[in-house]
């Protein structure tokens, strides 16, 4: 039932994202013909005409925006309208656990994220790729790497990876995070969108509030053992790890707890009107 | 012919009614096979149970028979079909006595006034 | 014979507002039950709760004798009584959606009924007339074999053509072996289709009869004692 949730899901979304994506896709490679042939023969728009000249750029602005947004604003619709409002009324009389339905809207708005992320990265790609983009890059690269080696980072594939974790935990904690406030507006009547801010809102505050006490905690706790660790620079690799997982296994605490809490209100205290 | 019905009275009772003028008018003739209890059912707007039990009551009464595998069918004693329609013939000439006694009129009376109205629908 | 739908001490309070007071009932197979009441009785609350869309406060509600839940989920098939499906999808989608969760769903005469209806396949749903939407809900609803089909106010509002048309959908699909619950304040409409009749007020039950029964024993018809028991 899952797959067949995320298959529905997908086309839902789909329908938004595809023609979204492509639309920025096309608009960057616009863009780049354009900024091309302005180059090319050195073409420069007087007075008023220079204010359309810029359309193009602007145009390309407002798609990379909407494409960034619509990651965050298709998660919430997705989640309240297809199950807090009238369209819940199909989605939870679905024979379908509460878990399906959750996973469902989590897996497809983490894979839009990361597909809108990869995006973004291209259509830069397709504004300034040149022949000797890869070199520049390797230039700069080697430069970075030698003086970051020099203050004790290692830019490995490992960090790379770590990298490449948190984030997906970081975007998955989000959205659970939203969720969990969707799931808030359950327990108001008439000010449901009030009280999904409120409850978003007051989860941000309780989790950082949460979060700096338990630093401070463990740094005072740890004071001698992290000042020592500082002092010397072959040890800065395994203070950044620390900080990385210490933050992921932060945020998969949290998340979990806000993902149990989420399950049971929608699974015990549902009331949709 | 459509299907209608009174308010104080159970609608099984008026589902047996209308079927036996079906019967009389030979919008179901003798030994034809019935309509299934369901598209009767739709067909009137009534309760497929209902019409279930009006069809069980017109099979006690003889008008309908079953045939195991094929379903129901009108009876082909057409002699029980023509006294039932004498006694429907019977039962509406006596209503329409009973109101004209209400009005005033005696059977004598409305009888005379029958016969008025059958040489005036003649001249016309 | 055991019911499929059955409230012991049913209670739904919002706030200060009780809108069930401790229900009681039992309803069994292969009826089709009328669930009477004016505005605000308590019709619509007791449907959402038999179909887990609001929790009770007290008391249980059981479907075959389960709370409902995703076994519940399979057996019944629901009307609800506002536009609840996606207004952009197709019919077409909206029959596969139909067919890839629901088991007893069939699709063959879903989509005979909506040809019936001249709507198309590739129609989409935001761009039907309201009545048109209404009848491709019920259509839906109805292409199921379900165990027991929760209506509620499928004739609200609509003209004596498409309430024809609901009843029939409704008589020539329903499976025999189900109960049927039909909630409405429109009585003499569906009167002529019903078994048994629950009057329900003020989020109390006050009075379950057969219609026959009603008709016999009262000599006046469902909606007539209706206006007697309600009247204002």
């Amino acid at each position: 039932m899952l797959k067949k949730l995320i298959h529905h899901e997908f086309i839902a979304t789909g329908r938004i994202f595809l023609p979204l994506c492509g639309a920025f896709l096309v608009m960057s490679i616009l863009l780049r013909v354009y900024t091309e042939i302005q180059n090319a023969w050195s073409i420069k728009l007087p007075g008023w005409l220079g204010v359309i000249g810029a359309i193009p750029t602007i145009l390309y602005v407002l798609l990379f925006i909407a494409v960034l947004a619509a990651t965050v604003i298709v998660a919430i619709l997705r989640f309240y309208k297809n199950l807090m409002s009238e369209e819940g009324y199909l989605m939870f009389t679905l024979p379908v656990k509460v878990h399906q339905l959750m996973n469902s809207k989590l897996i497809v708005a983490t894979v839009w994220s990361i597909v809108s992320g990869l995006v973004c990265i291209l259509s830069i790609f397709i504004l300034v790729v040149t022949p000797d983009t890869f070199s520049t890059i390797d230039y700069w690269w080697n430069i970075i790497y030698t003086s970051a080696a020099q203050q004790g980072l290692y830019l490995t594939g490992w960090l790379a990876f770590e990298l490449v974790v948190s984030t997906l935990i970081g975007v998955v904690g989000s959205l659970i995070m939203i969720y969990a406030a969707i799931a808030a507006t359950n327990f108001s009547g008439n000010h449901k969108v009030l009280m999904g801010i409120g409850a978003y809102v007051a989860i941000n505050i309780v989790l950082q509030t949460i979060t700096s006490i338990a630093m401070t905690i463990v740094g005072v706790a740890f004071n001698q053992t992290f000042s020592e660790m500082l002092l010397d620079s072959r040890n800065y690799m395994g203070f950044l790890d620390l900080i990385i997982w210490g933050s992921c296994a932060m945020t998969v605490v949290t998340s979990v707890l806000l993902y149990w809490g989420t399950h049971w209100v929608l699974k015990h205290k549902l009331n949709l009107n | 012919m459509g299907w209608t019905f009174q308010n104080d009275r159970p609608i099984y009772a008026q589902l047996m009614e209308q079927i036996k003028r079906r019967i009389i008018s030979g919008i179901y003739p003798p030994g034809e096979k019935m309509p299934s209890v369901r598209d009767l059912a739709s067909e009137a707007s009534v309760n497929p149970n209902t019409m279930q039990r009006a069809f069980a009551q017109l099979e006690q009464e003889g008008l309908l028979y079953t045939q195991r595998t094929s379903g129901r069918y009108v009876t082909e004693d057409e002699g029980r079909i023509l006294q039932m329609k004498e006694d429907l013939a019977k039962e509406l000439t006596e209503s329409y006595f009973a109101a004209m006694e209400q009005l005033g009129y005696s059977r004598v009376q409305a009888v005379k006034l029958i016969a008025e109205a059958e040489k005036e629908g003649k001249a016309l | 014979m055991s019911a499929i739908l059955e409230c012991r001490n049913l209670v739904k309070q919002y706030g200060y507002f009780q809108a069930l007071k401790g229900i009681n009932l039992s309803i069994e197979k292969g009826k089709i039950i009328g669930l009477l009441g004016p505005n605000g009785s308590g019709k619509s609350t007791l449907i959402k709760l038999a179909n887990g869309l609001i929790t009770p406060t007290s008391g249980e509600i059981l479907i075959d004798g389960k709370a409902p839940g995703e076994e519940s989920k399979k057996i019944v098939s629901y009307l609800p009584d506002k536009n609840y499906l996606n207004e952009w999808m197709t019919v077409e989608q909206l029959v596969r959606f139909f067919h890839d969760f629901y088991e007893d769903f069939d699709a063959h005469a879903a989509l005979e009924m909506m040809a019936r209806l001249g709507v198309r396949t590739g129609d989409r749903l935001k761009n039907l007339s309201k009545g048109t939407k209404e009848k491709v809900q019920l259509i839906l609803v109805m292409s199921r074999k379900a165990q027991l089909y929760l209506l509620d106010e499928p004739i609200g509002g609509v003209d004596p053509a498409a309430r024809d048309y609901i009843l029939h959908t409704i008589i020539s699909n329903y499976n025999e072996e189900a109960a049927v619950v039909i909630s409405t304040h429109l009585i003499s409409d569906v009167e002529s289709i019903l078994d048994e009749v629950i009057f329900i007020s003020q989020g109390e039950i006050v009075l379950t009869s057969s219609v026959d029964d009603i008709r016999e024993q009262q000599d006046q018809s469902v909606d007539g004692l209706f206006r007697e028991v309600f009247k204002c």
